[in-house]
């Protein structure tokens, strides 16, 4: 007969990390209890089924209880109710906050709203993490989302300060916020490919420097009220308009690219960059003049793909030739007379074509 | 008009969102003390609210601040409804009313800059009983007491109570007042007519104001009563709430009266530097000159005040002026000798110590002089001789024996006057001799007589009236007297580790009474002097230095030679005695040259100087203990006696039973394990007076059951005594539960118990086979049991000389008043297990126990006995484990013992991953809350092993051990030592592991395989001591045992080195600690902040929405803890020790869909400082 009353409260909240473990990915006692004994618990400690099953609704039961605390982890050392060492606290909001890429992959490209969150469970079905995991990670970008949305600084130290998450993952949920914030289309088919990682660098550079608080904006001041990083550098974009001026250069450019490209790189993709380079830099250069339109901003990784990277596949670039040539693509650029007499138009390009060499190469799977 | 407090309200934070319609909340804070109720501004719109409000001020008399207690109650504003109740905060005042804690060094979080104010501020949980804690409100908290020396007052503050049931750390005891009790009663709100129309929120608060200013209450009556008997404070206080429901409640307490001496002691010299003393020496010897007296009564009635110490801070204009002198003692002194006088030794001490008697909270004098003079200590030193003007016979005893002690350390003659403790006279006025601690100084007990108890059973059938008061006080004094003439029949003089306690089922109460007879030291003093008593409750302040103490008691067996330099703790016992005599000027010079003579002047060994017609050994004196009281001939009832297997001169008996805990330096074999007897039986479901008789006539054969449970599983277990028990019976509709817990130790001093033996009345040929395998099975079982425990050798050594007729010095030294015992009566045949029935085979089941796991222990004591003190570090956790179930109508004894056998698989299962340890303290309570159900509820403290002592034998008498001799054997050779061991465990893994590691390939690839929460590879290369002995031996243990056994060898895998991962003292722990035990290991105890003790209920209708009944009761619970932690940090503590959680009551009702539970929790605020880093221990594990 099941017990009425079963339950094991210490002074101390002790985590089970393996429990824990368990319980974030989504599994419900049951499942964990057999997860366990899979593993093995229950010949290590000599003990029955009965037992483990207890345990492990009871840690279950803490945990349930912690979860309330768990959306605003500050509360976490604030309120009495739950002893934890400031260790273990540190490591609940992490693992609580951890996410598995393929799922964030896929929700990113949505709204995050109710309905979205209740088509789950095709995440779930796709990636084959629990529908319950999936809607804690959902519901924890909506939330640090929805929290950010109001406050200005720098996003990173935001989520820092609020969640207490370490800096790597901190960094992860800033490129989240600024993707889903920008409403950057990720999910059409030809973006399949990508994976969250893609997303991640790509974003992450774009924050430090295309928006207010980039190094290389000169509206930047010093002080950093006001500056915030989930949001373009308006007058960059419209700066990259003036890359139209490039187009009338086009042959110039692809002149001083080639000289400087030989012997860096085989022959036989030089010559590829020869007779091609036309398609290259359009490709580049359109993308960068359309941005301060914000649908075509939105389609950055669709026209990315669809305009740099899947003609570089055609040709069998491979990613070191790939960044060679874009470096020294680059550097050309800048070395153009147009760039010479332009100081402004030469800091634009530099500004885009750093970020832009770097997100072509991460989005080029060869 | 004695009393002011002041009260802020500054904010709150995370309330409850009150207004759904803008999710927020207009929160205010109603403040209410008494009648009089105080309200702040709203502040509106905000979960977070900022008051910042006034102070508050309440003008009130101290038995209103004693009584009642300050209510914060928030609230939610409405415009147009009724305004809404967030939540409440009770605060209880008393622990504000205590005499400032002057800690040795400024850590604690009070108000620095008003010495003379009691402050209470931080963030406290709201709490409502509807829903829990709803947030916290920052509130600040002041007590200003002025003076108040009317005699006929009703108040009886500063009067500080200590649910420890032990003399606390930090203080001496100078004096042993006597037995206080008191109990008040009172309609119970929840059965007035007026529930029926209030709502259930209203109900519960009107119920937990009444509990709380009951046992304001009945604090302060006991209070009152320890001032009337002269004493300043009481310990082992116990309060116990009688919910009788139609009758009504009865709250009652009980308590020891003690005069308390607070220690004073340096913040450096912590327990680590006694370990290394010779160039700590001065140190210590500073600290014994601080080891002073402050504030107590008899000082404050210098200024004309009798029994008032806690007014000294409140006087502290005049310490002001008092300490001016201090440097110049001579003056002082001089003024003050008449005073100091009294005391006919101290003409050598008066010269200097009269100094202090100028005034008595000489504390605040030594807070202006961070560095200690050597004046000022003595002159405080002095006030402790001045103490012996209260009217008691026992302070006189401080300088009486203070002069005796300082002569005992010049001239190695002991010609004190004898002043003891426990005055012969005073004691015989005691109506009562029960003291309710259960931990006492060396040399106290002079002899164990075993365990007494009372029952009765009374029928409640009529409502309260306001005699109601004296029929319960007449229940109780009868059960006393029950208790007392037993106490006498086993010619003892005291009753130890006293207590009362009741259960209720409708109308009928049993009344239990239970405690240790015993005979104490009437001339304990003596003892004290020359070094009992401060030394005692120093180590049991700091767990470090207890194994000095049992080096001390080691070092009374005869081995002083290589002493000297080491036993500085020792030193500081005659030390500290010393320098109350020492009156001449040159303290230092004079303390270095008794500090080094003092080691070598053997102590006085403690019965013989308290029985001079009793002589007894100076090599064993602590085996006395053991000895029986009374004389074999004038006993009434039947005891084998034996002689003593220490001394071979006293007489023991076969087996000792005590409700205390294992005096210290008592010798023990072995290791201590949990011993439990349950015994269920079932009742018919009667009414009224039937229903009294019913149960009245079933009580002696429950009793009787469980008395033979117990004797049973003792010998099972190889045991011979049994400590902490405490016997629990419940009453309920269909049923009587008795459960006893205790824990089974082998006392060195007593007979190895006798191998049971199993007769079978049938004769028939399958009737012998099964005996035959019955008997096979318990000789294993016994076997195996002995090698767990470390009992083995010391069993067959005794065994041996027993048979070769060892009798050597048993001739005239034998105590003549009790008669020669015939040895020769045949022990063996006493112990016979009849196997007559089907009920006695299941019975003999039952007895046949496993051991726990290897590297979890359970013990209900506060150290497990037989386990060195040096090897538990650190606390790990304390645990609160609820469990409830339907039981079947016709409950059997197998289902029944089941219960719990699976109840404590569950806590060891719950601990595992913080083995190696010991879960002390342990208690069981039972409750058969409706006719088909039982709940067992049990918490207890898991301790953590540290780094094993290295090359220790657990074979030998490792209680007695010191650990310090060991202790500076170099590291490399324990390695070796250890290495070996690892590798022959090694051997004996595979077995283990081979099942497990197929399982672990099937496993999902991104799944680990299972691993210690932190593996510390590093750390893997020692053992523990506690199952050394026995892995070794586990394949042998194996192949004989039954199957039982065998299935156990494999879950021996994890003494695999890989899941051992030793403990270390913390440097300093996160949060609050709770504690039901009374010391910290690692830590030592800085001061006490006071006793809180909180009644707590929780209501709900949406039990299945809250995760069912677990649900509510774990958040409950996880509350109660919080809140507990709140008030604790709120008062500037630290820890609680001495916790206890009682009167666990959960209703139910299912088919509403509601539950109701109350939980009465407790305990004593301390701070506390941990001490690891300068301790060797640590050190050497760090290495």
């Amino acid at each position: 007969m099941l017990p009425e009353v079963d339950i094991f409260v210490g002074n101390y909240t002790l985590i089970d990390q393996d429990v824990y473990e368990l319980w974030v990915q989504g599994y419900s006692v049951g499942e964990t209890v057999s997860v366990l004994q899979q593993r093995g618990e229950l010949e290590t400690w000599g003990a029955t089924l009965e037992l483990l099953a207890s345990d492990t609704a009871d840690h279950y039961r803490t945990f349930g209880m912690l979860e309330k605390l768990l959306l605003t982890p500050t509360k976490l050392a604030e309120e009495w109710t739950f002893q934890l060492e400031p260790a273990i606290q540190k490591m609940v909001i992490e693992k609580y906050y951890e996410f598995d890429d393929i799922v964030i992959r896929e929700i990113i490209g949505k709204k995050l709203s109710g309905r979205t969150r209740k088509d789950l469970d095709d995440v779930s079905e796709k990636t084959g993490v629990l529908l319950r995991s999936c809607r804690r990670q959902f519901d924890n970008v909506k939330r640090i989302y929805k929290q950010l949305d109001e406050m200005n600084g720098l996003v990173v130290a935001n989520i820092q300060s609020i969640f207490l998450l370490p800096t790597v993952l901190a960094k992860k949920y800033a490129a989240i916020v600024f993707i889903v914030n920008n409403r950057f289309e990720t999910s059409k088919r030809k973006l399949n490919y990508l994976t969250f990682e893609d997303f991640n660098v790509c974003a992450s550079l774009m924050m430090t420097t295309w928006t207010t608080v980039g190094p290389l904006n000169p509206s930047t001041n010093l002080g950093s009220y006001g500056r915030d990083d989930t949001d373009f550098d308006r007058d960059f974009l419209i700066e990259l308009r003036d890359f139209k001026l490039l187009l009338d250069r086009e042959k110039e450019h692809r002149n001083v690219t080639l000289s400087h490209l030989r012997g860096k790189i085989p022959d036989r993709m030089c010559s590829e960059v020869e007779n091609n380079f036309k398609v290259y830099s359009r490709g580049i250069i359109n993308i960068g003049c359309s941005l301060n339109n914000s649908r075509d901003m939105r389609d950055f990784f669709v026209d990315t793909v669809e305009k740099v990277v899947d003609p570089c596949r055609q040709s069998r670039w491979k990613v070191t030739e790939l960044e060679v040539f874009l470096q020294v693509y680059t550097d050309a650029g800048s070395a153009l007379d147009i760039m010479a007499s332009n100081h402004t138009l030469r800091m634009t390009w530099q500004r885009y074509m750093n970020t832009m060499r770097v997100c072509v190469c991460q989005l080029y799977h060869s | 008009m004695p009393g002011k407090v002041k009260v802020r309200v500054v904010a709150g934070r995370n309330l409850p969102v009150m207004d759904r319609s803008s999710d927020t909340t207009d929160a205010y804070v109603e403040v209410k003390l008494g009648t009089i109720t105080y309200k702040t501004e709203v502040y509106r719109k905000s979960l977070n609210p900022q008051w910042n409000s006034e102070w508050f001020r309440f003008e009130v008399d101290d038995q209103e601040l004693q009584d009642e207690p300050l209510q914060i109650r928030l609230m939610d504003h409405d415009t147009y409804s009724a305004n809404d109740a967030i939540g409440k905060v009770y605060i209880d005042l008393n622990p504000l009313l205590l005499p400032p804690p002057t800690p040795p060094h400024s850590q604690r979080p009070h108000d620095p800059s008003q010495p003379g104010t009691a402050v209470m501020s931080g963030w406290l949980p709201v709490y409502d009983t509807m829903h829990g804690i709803r947030g916290e409100v920052n509130i600040l908290v002041k007590v200003d007491l002025f003076s108040d020396f009317n005699k006929f007052r009703q108040s009886s503050c500063g009067v500080q109570f200590f649910f420890t049931p032990e003399i606390p750390a930090g203080y001496r005891c100078q004096n042993i007042v006597g037995f206080v009790e008191e109990l008040v009663v009172n309609d119970d709100p929840e059965y007035q007519w007026i529930d029926k129309i209030r709502t259930p929120r209203a109900s519960n608060e009107a119920r937990q104001t009444l509990f709380s200013k009951l046992s304001g209450e009945l604090q302060r009556r006991i209070g009152l009563k320890v001032l009337e008997l002269g004493g300043n404070a009481v310990i082992g206080y116990r309060q116990y709430f009688d919910l009788e429901g139609e009758t009504g409640i009865v709250v009652r307490g009980l308590g020891s009266a003690v005069t308390l001496v607070r220690l004073h002691y340096e913040s450096s010299t912590t327990g680590g530097t006694t370990h290394s003393p010779s160039p700590l020496r001065e140190i210590t010897a500073q600290r014994d000159l601080d080891m002073l007296v402050e504030a107590r009564p008899g000082s404050a009635s210098m200024v004309g005040s009798p029994k008032r110490s806690s007014r000294s801070r409140h006087t502290s204009g005049c310490n002001l002026m008092s300490r001016s002198p201090l440097p110049t003692d001579a003056d002082g002194s001089k003024s003050e000798s008449g005073v100091g006088g009294c005391a006919t030794v101290s003409g050598t001490t008066a010269s200097t110590n009269g100094g202090a008697t100028t005034h008595s909270p000489t504390h605040s004098g030594k807070l202006a002089s961070p560095a200690p003079t050597p004046g000022v200590s003595i002159n405080r030193r002095s006030s402790e001789s001045d103490l012996s003007i209260t009217p008691k016979g026992g302070s006189l005893a401080g300088s009486g024996g203070s002069s005796g002690g300082g002569i005992v350390g010049k001239g190695g003659t002991l010609t004190g006057v004898h002043r003891p403790i426990m005055t012969q006279e005073s004691f015989d006025m005691l109506e009562y001799p029960f003291l309710t601690m259960k931990t006492f100084p060396i040399g106290f007990i002079l002899h164990l007589g075993g365990t007494v108890s009372a029952r009765s059973v009374k029928l409640l059938d009529r409502p309260h009236t306001p005699e109601e008061v004296e029929t319960r006080d007449n229940w109780w004094t009868q059960l006393r007297m029950e208790i007392r003439s037993h106490a006498r029949a086993l010619a003892c003089n005291v009753v130890l580790g006293y207590e009362e306690f009741t259960t209720i089922s409708d109308e009928v109460c049993v009344l239990n009474a239970t405690g240790t007879a015993a005979v104490i030291s009437l001339h304990y003093l003596d003892t004290d002097t020359s070094g009992g008593m401060p030394g005692i409750s120093r180590s049991l302040r700091d767990p470090m230095t207890l194994s000095l103490d049992r080096k001390d008691f080691e070092q009374q067996q005869g081995q002083q030679n290589q002493q000297s330099g080491k036993s500085s703790c020792k030193d500081g016992h005659t030390g500290s005695q010393a320098c109350m005599s020492r009156s001449h000027p040159c303290i230092e010079d004079g303390f270095s040259g008794e500090g080094g003579s003092a080691p070598s002047q053997p102590p006085p060994p403690t019965s013989s100087s308290a029985a001079p017609n009793n002589p007894v050994p100076v090599s064993s004196p602590l085996c006395a203990m053991c000895h029986v009281p009374y004389s074999e001939t004038s006993l009434p009832f039947r005891v084998k006696i034996s002689k003593c297997a220490v001394c071979r001169k006293g007489k023991v008996p076969d087996v000792i039973f005590t409700t205390l805990e294992p005096p210290v330096g008592i010798s023990i074999t072995g290791k201590g394990c949990l011993i439990q007897a349950r015994v269920a039986r079932s009742k018919r479901d009667l009414k009224g007076e039937l229903n009294a008789k019913e149960i009245s006539d079933s009580l002696p054969f429950l009793e009787y059951e469980l008395h033979k449970q117990l004797i049973n599983k003792l010998k099972i277990k190889g045991m011979n005594a049994l400590f902490g028990l405490r016997v629990r019976v419940t009453v309920g509709e269909r049923l009587i539960v008795g459960v006893a817990t205790a824990t089974a130790v082998f006392l060195s001093a007593l007979q190895p118990p006798p191998v049971p033996r199993v007769t079978s009345a049938s004769s028939g040929r399958e009737d012998e086979r099964h005996r035959a395998e019955v008997q096979k099975l318990l000789l294993t079982t016994i076997a195996r049991n002995k090698e767990f425990y470390g009992t083995k050798h010391m069993i067959s050594d005794v065994l041996v000389d027993e048979m070769n007729g060892a009798r050597g010095s048993d001739t005239e030294d034998s105590e003549d008043d009790l008669p020669e015992i015939d040895l020769s009566s045949g022990n063996k045949d006493t112990s016979v297990l009849e196997l007559d029935d089907m009920e006695d085979a299941e019975m003999i089941g039952l007895l046949v126990e496993d051991c726990p796991p290897a590297q979890l222990a359970a013990v209900t004591t506060q150290v497990p006995p037989g386990v060195s003190k040096d090897s538990i570090v650190t606390n790990l956790q304390m645990f609160t484990r609820v469990w409830r179930t339907k039981v079947p109508a016709t409950l059997n004894h197998n289902f029944f013992n089941q219960y719990f056998d699976k109840l404590l698989q569950s806590v060891y299962f719950k601990v595992r991953k913080l083995a190696p340890c010991i879960i002390a303290g342990l208690q069981v309570n039972v409750e058969l809350p409706e006719e088909d159900e039982l709940q067992i509820s049990l918490f207890g403290m898991v301790l953590g092993q540290g780094f094993p002592a290295p090359s220790q034998s657990q074979a030998v008498t490792s209680s007695t051990m010191s650990q310090v001799g060991q202790s500076d054997i170099p590291l490399k050779k324990a390695k070796q030592d250890d290495g070996e061991m690892i590798f022959k465990m090694e051997e004996l893994i595979p077995s283990g592991e081979d099942n497990t590691k197929p399982r672990l390939s099937q496993q999902q690839e991104n799944q680990q395989p299972p691993h210690p929460p932190h593996p510390i590879v590093s750390k893997q290369s020692a053992l523990s001591i506690t199952p050394v002995p026995s892995v070794p031996s586990i394949p042998s243990t194996a192949s004989i045992s039954s199957s039982a056994s065998s299935a156990r060898s494999s879950t021996r895998s994890r003494n695999d080195p890989k899941y051992l991962n030793y403990h270390f003292s913390p440097r300093e722990r996160y949060g609050v600690e709770i504690t039901p035990l009374s010391y910290i290991p690692g830590a030592r105890i800085d001061c006490h902040l006071g006793n809180l003790n909180f009644f707590f209920i929780r209501e709900s209708t949406s039990i299945k929405e809250s995760g069912g009944l677990s649900g509510f009761m774990g958040s409950f619970v996880t509350e109660v803890l919080a809140l507990v932690r709140a008030h604790v940090a709120a008062l500037g503590g630290n820890a609680m020790i001495a916790y206890f959680m009682s009167e666990c009551v959960l209703l139910h009702n299912p088919y509403k869909n509601q539950g109701q539970c109350l939980i009465n929790v407790g305990g004593d605020v301390v701070q506390v400082q941990y001490t690891a880093g300068s301790s060797l221990h640590d050190g050497s594990a760090e290495e």
